[in-house]
């Protein structure tokens, strides 16, 4: 099959060279696709320090004391079965943990531990989201509102926003149109607003906030 | 001692990001992303299949880095994951039920522009049997020479050059077709 190359057949094309190029990926799709990466090879890798054990542990040990609490003091409580399953009074139905999938067919699911931001406003830019945040948080977060856009993009995981962990959640009006914010670290540990696109919770925009 | 982040190098960056240096690594995958997307983008040829397939390769570049023993060059390592990451993309496409041919019929309309050109390449490309293409995209886009791409395709040199061969003249034919099918278009509107 090869006797049938002439030196032609083998020279560089520059031609199909040219129509093969591809345009260089735009900062934010790359930044995204290296930080899911990095996210993904370092989750499950990552080795659990002392410190992050007592952390955990400390964590456990606060919900079940707050789970506690609930069952000694809701009045109408049916049992405590059913106040496990329902830790919190939020508005928001809560989920077991962050990282759990939602069951097929069931509603999209917003973990306790994310702050609701609540609708943060009509804003010009991406820059307008930082001192609106900032003041959303430390007004310790606005449950009177909540999104099932919001909901949805939150239970598809941190990693589909190039977060290691969602920390608070809202929702806004941006140049752009609606928009799902998503607020947390990346896995580098830098401290992040993702804007989404509330239909398909594709990242539009990331605004990187103060520590 | 040299910081192999700052000093640039390839193979020392890929060596420290081998040992777990979380920003050799976060380098290297940055450095590449482009090249990696460029090979995913051509062989998958559909934009949105593309970025998955190139999402996926990044992934395996950094699970598997540890295992890159520096024998080959890390180029070739690389291409290799991102050429096994498109094919993987393409078998996946295949068992879904979407028709191939709804992106390109976007195309019609106007018949010009930098998205119907993007569109034109992408069909042409689907046209080309994927051995052939891939070869051809390892030479003409990644620019690697016979025995890198006989390397990544894990295929002796004398069938590199027939691929290519045979995949550029697929190709060379599919681009002129659509030369001529749009001539046509243009002449009865």
């Amino acid at each position: 099959m090869n006797d049938d190359l002439t030196p032609d057949d083998l020279n560089d094309d520059p031609e199909l060279a040219a129509v093969l190029a591809v345009a260089p990926l735009d900062d934010l799709t790359r930044r995204l696709l290296v930080r899911t990466a990095l996210a993904r090879r370092f989750r499950a890798t990552r080795p659990v320090g002392r410190l992050a054990a007592a952390s955990g542990i400390a964590a456990a040990l606060v919900i079940g004391v707050l789970i506690g609490t609930l069952v000694v003091t809701r009045p109408d409580d049916p049992g405590p079965t059913t106040a496990a399953r329902a830790p919190t009074s939020s508005p928001a139905p809560s989920s077991p943990a962050p990282s759990a999938a939602p069951d097929a067919g069931a509603p999209a699911l917003v973990p306790t531990s994310v702050t609701p931001l609540g609708y943060l406003g009509v804003l010009d830019s991406g820059e307008a989201l930082r001192p609106a945040i900032a003041a959303r948080l430390e007004a310790g977060g606005d449950a009177s509102t909540t999104s099932e856009s919001a909901d949805v993009c939150v239970a598809r995981g941190p990693d589909a926003a190039g977060l290691a962990v969602i920390s608070a959640v809202g929702t806004a009006t941006l140049d752009t149109g609606p928009a799902v914010i998503l607020v947390g670290p990346t896995p580098i540990g830098e401290n992040l607003a993702v804007v989404l696109d509330p239909t398909s919770c594709a990242v539009l925009e990331t605004v990187t906030l103060q520590d | 001692m040299a910081d192999p982040v700052n000093a640039g190098d390839d193979a020392a960056i890929a060596a420290a990001a081998a040992a777990g240096d979380r920003q050799a690594l976060e380098t290297l995958l940055d450095r590449y992303a482009d090249r990696v997307h460029a090979i995913c983008r051509r062989i998958v040829a559909h934009p949105e299949d593309a970025l998955d397939a190139t999402q996926e390769a990044l992934i395996a570049i950094a699970r598997g880095i540890a295992s890159f023993d520096g024998r080959s060059a890390f180029t070739t390592w690389l291409y290799r994951v991102a050429t096994n990451a498109a094919l993987d993309e393409l078998r996946r496409r295949s068992r879904r039920p979407v028709p191939l041919d709804v992106p390109y019929d976007m195309a019609t309309p106007s018949g010009e522009g930098a998205v119907d050109a993007r569109l034109d390449v992408d069909r042409a490309l689907a046209d080309v049997p994927e051995e052939f293409r891939t070869a051809v995209v390892l030479r003409d886009l990644a620019d690697l020479d016979y025995s890198e791409i006989a390397a990544v395709l894990e295929v002796p040199v004398g069938t590199v050059k027939s691929r290519i061969a045979r995949g550029r003249e697929a190709l060379r034919g599919a681009l002129g077709n659509q030369d001529a099918s749009s001539e046509r278009r243009m002449r009865r509107s």
